[in-house]
């Protein structure tokens, strides 16, 4: 073989024999090295010049194994004034005996790599920030009428306190048992009011705001109507919520904090318009929740002013307010906007004119739970067992979620059996939980049209229900393959997917 | 620690301007000031230049496309912008010259890589200039078919 053609490459290459002597090398291993010919003829051996032990070994095992190629990554830093990461290559040059080494510098693209995670990491720690900052304006808005929002229960308790006061003044107590618990009651309950909204606004400011969970739409509306409801108190705003789902729980896999900020945000907006009208009539907050075969979509109108056309286009912006100084920052809707497209939803303003109507878009948990599972993903590693949860209890879902899914473990759930026999069409599920009572249909249908799709993996019913004899008779019809008795725990499922991760034998 | 490239004009006539690169030339590196004062005729100092990484040379590739219109002179170029001008095509265009630049030649007396400034006429058929100094002769320090194939890009 002639070498010398290697010398027109612009990748460093080596060739090595028994003992390590180099036999050749090209031009660019040279200037790759920063060795002149010079350097390189006083020094017989390639571990002189790359004084690395895993070059040696790769050689050594080239030469043992007589194999092909192998191909490594490695930092080389005994090189003069330089680090260098490099992808080296090793081939076995079989009628010569000698192993070939080729080097690919990769060390720009690794420092590029690295600069730009850290100025990505720098930008969502100035997004968070600027959500936060939001989130304290938001607050300190609704802090005033949060206060007369304490002070009400605040004062049921102090005056029932001293009303108990007065009983135990009494002669005879004894006589007063019965008001004595009710007082108490009712000063338990005002104190729980007022525990339930400091909880509510510490956690709308201090919550973790990367957990992802399965949280249904109904309660995180429930969540932001709390804490707004003292301004709609003091407003006199009338806020109604209208489900037009099926179901009570319209689930999806979200941060719940995030879509409290988006509600409670365009919910604000709402009361501050509605007052900047000063009209008398109809104060009105209306929340709708429908849904499509794929998405949830969720109406917020308002009777208020209504949006100029001129200023439509700008509303989306960061920093864009018609608010007094003070007042507002100007971040509502670009961070609602934010919120939402995380989670691949859109929120679009569908009527500038009363009622002035914004509607959010979010798809439903299955797919939702897919993108994410996916985006995930390590890349370096392969995924290898998905597995399909279906019941319509958040925590069941939430419980799977965090006991199971991994870098290896995708976890799917759907709410609901329409849901999941529409995941079910490519055999990708290595295992299925089924809950055994759902509203649609029981979990013995579910599993037949399951079966019918042509799945032949394990199904594991989750049940706190199911008779034992039921049981019995679906597992030696071969329906379904094991149970998961109600309620369960982290370790339960864990073992319970080891043991049939290898499918059905 | 980042070192950003600073350029300074060194020289500035009616048709000429002259400019003096400092710093390393990487994937942050502008050219405005070489740009914006744009003459006849632009003579870039390299003297300075720490480095130039594969995303400098392709910052530069794209800056030559804005002074298509000037007769462009380098000098001064140490060994780090001439492994990457030999690696890389586009460095040089028909509007480009290199005027000097500087190759390592060693000395055994004092043991040691003397950097030598030369000008592109000494170099005849590819071979390395002879160069003497304190009455030693110095031995060229690398390939000389890799280190001068750039005299052989016409752009």
């Amino acid at each position: 073989m002639n070498f010398e053609i290697l010398d027109s490459l612009f990748e460093p290459i080596v060739i090595v024999n028994k003992d390590n002597e180099i036999v050749y090398y090209n031009h660019m291993f040279s200037t790759f090295t920063k060795s002149s010919p010079r350097i390189i003829k006083n020094k017989k051996y390639l571990r002189e010049i790359i004084a690395t032990s895993f070059l040696s070994d790769m050689v050594e095992l080239i030469f043992k194994t007589e194999s092909a190629t192998i191909s490594k990554e490695e930092l080389i830093d005994s090189l003069p004034d330089q680090e260098i990461h490099v992808i080296i290559k090793g081939a076995f040059l079989s009628e010569q005996s000698l192993v070939m080494i080729s080097f690919n510098d990769i060390t720009i693209e690794k420092n590029l790599y690295q600069k730009y995670r850290y100025q990505i990491d720098e930008l969502k720690e100035i997004h968070h920030q600027i959500v936060q900052a939001d989130k304290l304006s938001t607050i300190g808005e609704i802090t005033a009428s949060i206060s007369h929002e304490i002070s009400n229960p605040l004062t049921i308790a102090s005056g029932t306190l001293e009303l108990i006061k007065a009983l135990f003044e009494s002669d005879d107590l004894n006589s007063q048992k019965e008001l004595l618990d009710s007082c108490l009651n009712d000063v338990i309950e005002s104190f729980m009011r007022i525990n339930n909204i400091i909880k509510g606004m510490k956690k709308f400011l201090h919550g973790n705001e990367d957990k992802k969970e399965y949280v249904a739409i109904e309660e995180i509306i429930e969540n932001s109507t709390r804490l707004v409801n003292s301004q709609l108190k003091k407003s006199q705003v009338n806020l109604s919520v209208k489900n037009n789902t099926e179901s009570n729980e319209s689930i999806i896999y979200v941060n719940s904090l995030k879509m409290e900020q988006l509600f409670i945000n365009l919910i604000k907006n709402s009361i501050d318009s509605i007052n900047s009208t000063n009209g008398e009539s109809d104060k009105s907050i209306q929340i709708t929740l429908n849904e499509t075969a794929m998405c949830y979509e969720i109406l917020i109108s308002d009777t208020g002013a209504g949006i100029p056309k001129e200023i439509q286009d700008k509303i989306f912006e960061s920093f864009f307010t018609t608010k007094e100084v003070g007042e507002g920052t100007g971040l509502g809707l670009a961070i609602a906007t934010k919120i939402i497209e995380s989670y691949q939803g859109t929120l679009e303003l569908l009527s500038p004119i009363a009622p002035t109507t914004f509607k959010i878009t979010i798809p439903k948990m299955s797919t939702l739970s897919i993108a994410s599972s996916t985006l995930n993903r390590d890349n370096d590693q392969e995924m290898n067992l998905n597995i399909l949860v279906i019941d319509d209890e958040v925590k069941i879902l939430n419980l799977f979620n965090e006991s199971i899914s991994s870098n290896n473990i995708n976890v799917i759930c759907a709410s609901n059996p329409t849901e999941a026999l529409n995941l079910i069409d490519d055999g990708r599920f290595n295992i299925i939980f089924i809950d055994y009572s759902m509203p649609e249909m029981n979990g013995d249908e579910l599993a037949k049209k399951v079966r019918k799709l042509n799945y032949k993996g394990p199904i594991i019913y989750l049940t706190g229900k199911a008779t034992d004899s039921k049981i019995k008779n679906d597992i030696s019809s071969g329906l379904f393959n094991d149970h998961l008795l109600k309620p369960f725990n982290k370790e339960d499922i864990t073992s319970i997917v080891k043991k049939w991760e290898l499918g059905v034998k | 620690m980042s070192d950003k490239l600073v350029i300074n004009i060194t020289k500035n006539e009616s048709e000429l301007t002259e400019f003096l690169l400092q710093g390393q030339i990487d994937e942050d590196s502008t050219f405005e000031e070489i740009t914006s004062s744009l003459k006849k005729k632009i003579i870039i100092d390299f003297n300075e230049v720490t480095l130039i990484n594969s995303c400098g040379v392709r910052e530069w590739i794209n800056f030559l496309e804005n002074v298509k219109d000037s007769t462009i002179i380098y000098k001064n170029c140490p060994q780090v912008v001439i492994e990457q001008i030999n690696m890389v095509h586009g460095f040089i265009l028909p509007n480009t010259s290199i005027e000097s630049f500087y190759a390592p030649y060693y000395s055994e007396k004092s043991d040691d890589v003397i950097k030598v400034l030369l000008l592109s006429d000494q170099i005849i058929d590819g071979k390395a200039p002879r160069i003497e100094q304190d009455d030693e002769e110095l031995e060229f320090d690398a390939i000389e078919a890799q280190y001068f194939q750039f005299l052989k890009q016409k752009g």
